[in-house]
């Protein structure tokens, strides 16, 4: 080892001398003085790099680190409550969405005719004349034979307007609902301990058959699709569905 | 060692002052190091999982703590605040003329470039060989014995000319 390397060596790890640089140490004399400065120098150095420390450095960490810990469990609380606020805010929106929003088509129908049962007692016969008159704030006329009326009227299923009629058949009473705003996919059957029916669907919306077990609604069927027209056969079209005196019309 | 706190605090205690000499150092500024030391221990709060042995614990803190004075300091600053812990009475100095040298070197430090400077703190303050100062720093051993020479050349120059230890040491074979 020569002393360019031995100093060179010593100025880039110092507190590490090799077999080969103690020898070289002992060898030369000039390298013996540069490394008793050396490490004189790095004493110093060692002393110099030493700055002061704020007292009670370790503690003052862990305080800190402990306050910002609490800090930081606040804020997580608050997110959590929020969160457990917003979740319940949307459960409660669900739930009110469930409870509110219409049950099944058929149920409706079924609920709608036990409801206004009254109507399928009437026994009075109502002109075709009569029916329309009924029919035209929903721009439907009747063009054709549907047997014996009883009974004529506007109601509203489900919120949206539609007609009530309640026809003479073989074994009893039979309701037709004419729902212009319902549309369904295909035909519903409907079944309850009292009723059997059918639920059509048309261009703009559906029609609904019900009466007795037992009745032959097929035909009463046929003769309400041949008879049912869209579009007033007499007057204007009445805008918005309304009749022109603004109220709903029934017969009975 | 059972609980994470106490494992925390531990290593607060152990590693605290040495991070702190080196953070004051590596940003020339006493003011930030306490705040950058207290958030290099929120963050190895937050790692401690991924510690996994005792003895690399003071690197590994020194790492994070060098990224952190990266993430903040990612601009270069002006160069109008020095360390500031020169009082010649809190040195332990045993002369007047060694203590005169130790200020001669704080004012050297503080004036090295951070390429120099903080290969150096590593090899001085955290006992680091230049393969692992290397790896830190993210450059060849070669570079650092390199930058550790010119280092140390720089600061007893600057010792010499102001008079202290002196360096010619007489003639090389």
């Amino acid at each position: 080892m020569n002393c360019v390397a031995f100093r060179r060596a010593l100025d880039t790890a110092p507190g590490t001398l090799s077999p080969e640089m103690l020898s070289h140490r002992r060898e030369c004399a000039s390298c013996e003085t540069f490394a008793r400065r050396q490490e004189a120098f790095e004493r110093r150095l060692a002393e110099a790099v030493r700055i002061d420390v704020p007292e009670e450095l370790a503690s003052h960490v862990l305080l800190a680190h402990s306050l910002r810990l609490k800090a930081d469990r606040r804020v997580r609380r608050r997110r959590l409550l929020f969160v457990s606020l917003a979740a319940g805010v949307v459960l409660g929106l669900a739930a009110s969405w469930l409870a509110l929003r219409p049950g099944p088509l058929d149920g409706e129908v079924v609920a709608h005719i036990e409801k206004e049962a009254s109507h399928l007692v009437q026994r009075r016969e109502l002109s075709p004349a009569q029916v329309n008159e009924v029919l035209a704030p929903l721009d439907i006329t009747v063009a054709g034979d549907l047997g014996t009326v009883h009974y004529a009227g506007t109601c509203r299923i489900r919120k949206r307007l539609g007609a009530h009629l309640v026809l003479s058949g073989e074994k009893g009473p039979v309701t037709v609902l004419i729902l212009p705003g319902e549309r369904v996919a295909g035909r519903i059957p409907i079944v309850s301990p009292r009723l059997r029916g059918i639920i059509v669907p048309m261009e703009r919306g559906s029609i609904a058959i019900v009466g007795e077990p037992g009745e032959a609604l097929d035909a009463v069927e046929s003769r309400i699709l041949r008879a049912v027209r869209r579009g007033a056969r007499d007057g204007p079209h009445v805008a918005g569905g309304r009749h022109p005196g603004g109220r709903e019309r029934r017969y009975a | 060692m059972d609980s994470r706190p106490a494992q925390f605090e531990a290593l607060v205690r152990a590693h605290a002052s040495g991070l702190y000499r080196y953070s004051a150092w590596l940003g020339n500024n006493k003011e930030d190091a306490e705040d950058l030391v207290q958030e290099t221990f929120m963050r190895a709060w937050k790692a401690m999982d991924s510690l996994r042995d005792a003895r690399a614990a003071r690197g590994w803190l020194m790492t994070i703590l060098r990224r952190e004075h990266a993430r903040r300091f990612e601009r270069p600053r002006a160069e109008d605040r020095r360390l500031d812990d020169l009082d010649p009475q809190r040195l332990e100095s045993s002369t007047d003329a060694d203590r005169v040298d130790v200020l001669t070197l704080r004012q050297g430090l503080a004036a090295l470039s951070t390429d120099y400077r903080e290969p150096l703190l590593l090899q001085v303050l955290g006992g680091y060989s230049c393969e692992e100062i290397g790896v830190m720093l993210g450059v060849k051993p070669g570079a650092v014995m390199t930058r550790l020479s010119r280092a140390r050349q720089k600061l007893r120059k600057r010792l010499g000319s102001a008079g202290g230890f002196a360096w010619k040491a007489g003639g090389s074979r």
